[in-house]
């Protein structure tokens, strides 16, 4: 219970970053741990995201998360001279990912405890 | 190929096509143009549609040597588009012009007096302090940007009356 209350604080935390993204939130989510190693344009993001987390995103949600992601002052374009424009991580970004990155690891401490419980 | 893509773009609104429509042509020449990415596309059009993400797709597409205040100096946050510099701007000019008027009034009603002084001297970074509401301010929600702007425009002049009220009495 202690536990769930701590993450309801933290989802209050983070709400109006990642929150409202509805089914955006978890290719948003993936663009910003890719993006947490350096600027990547939108290929190299899906190529990144494909191995980190086995998902193909397809161009559709990759740009409709990255739009979100942009109105919101999360990630930023980097000035390129092709049309493959990269994208970095802003400082408001990087608090985000580290928010919903915790609030996750509480859910996860939490599903395993009660699995190893209901196991003994 | 490269036709299907272009016809698949055309579903984007117009704007969002200006923004991203180049990325998204490169990312479709890259991959197979499977039947799994054609829905793929043909929901983000359709999603495009219903959420336009009107920050992100009213900027232009960024590109080295473009000489926007972001780029060129660094100096405001992602996402401030021309539109919102020009609003600062405004804010800035017409913030300092009305509370220099009203400055003035107070003195012509009222005759010299403290408060009509530190409003004067405090019109322009008053106003600076309002005009940062859609640049420094903008990624911040709309309450905190309200609070920080006007609380700080209002702090700047409660400071310069009380500055202008001790040098009086001095």
């Amino acid at each position: 219970m202690r536990i769930t209350r701590g993450v309801a604080k933290r989802r209050d935390d983070s709400r109006d970053e990642l929150d409202d993204f509805g089914r955006f939130s978890e290719p948003a989510l993936l663009i910003l741990i890719s993006l947490a190693d350096g600027p990547k344009h939108g290929y190299a993001m899906t190529e990144d995201i494909g191995s980190i987390a086995d998902v193909q995103l397809g161009p559709g949600t990759l740009y409709g998360a990255i739009a979100r992601l942009e109105s919101r002052g999360l990630i930023e374009p980097i000035g390129s001279e092709d049309r493959r424009n990269p994208y970095r991580m802003t400082g408001l970004g990087e608090k985000a990912l580290r928010l919903r990155l915790t609030t996750l690891e509480a859910v996860a401490r939490a599903g395993r405890r009660r699995l190893s419980s209901a196991g003994a | 190929m490269a036709t299907l893509s272009s016809v698949l773009l055309c579903l984007y609104p117009r704007a969002w096509r200006r923004r991203y429509g180049s990325e998204m042509q490169a990312l479709l020449a890259k991959g197979n143009l499977s039947l799994r990415t054609v829905a793929d596309v043909v929901a983000g059009a359709i999603d495009a549609r219903f959420n336009p993400q009107s920050t992100a797709i009213n900027q232009p597409p960024v590109s080295k040597g473009e000489r926007t205040m972001t780029n060129a100096f660094r100096c405001s946050p992602a996402a401030v588009s021309r539109s919102d510099q020009w609003r600062s701007a405004s804010w800035l000019v017409g913030g300092s012009i009305v509370m220099t008027v009203i400055a003035i009034g107070l003195q012509v009603r009222l005759g010299r007096n403290s408060f009509s002084e530190a409003l004067l001297y405090g019109a322009i970074p008053a106003a600076l302090m309002l005009s940062s509401e859609c640049t420094y301010l903008k990624p911040y929600s709309q309450r905190a940007r309200i609070v920080m702007s006007v609380g700080g425009a209002a702090v700047i002049i409660l400071m310069m009356w009380g500055a202008v009220a001790v040098a009086n009495l001095i």
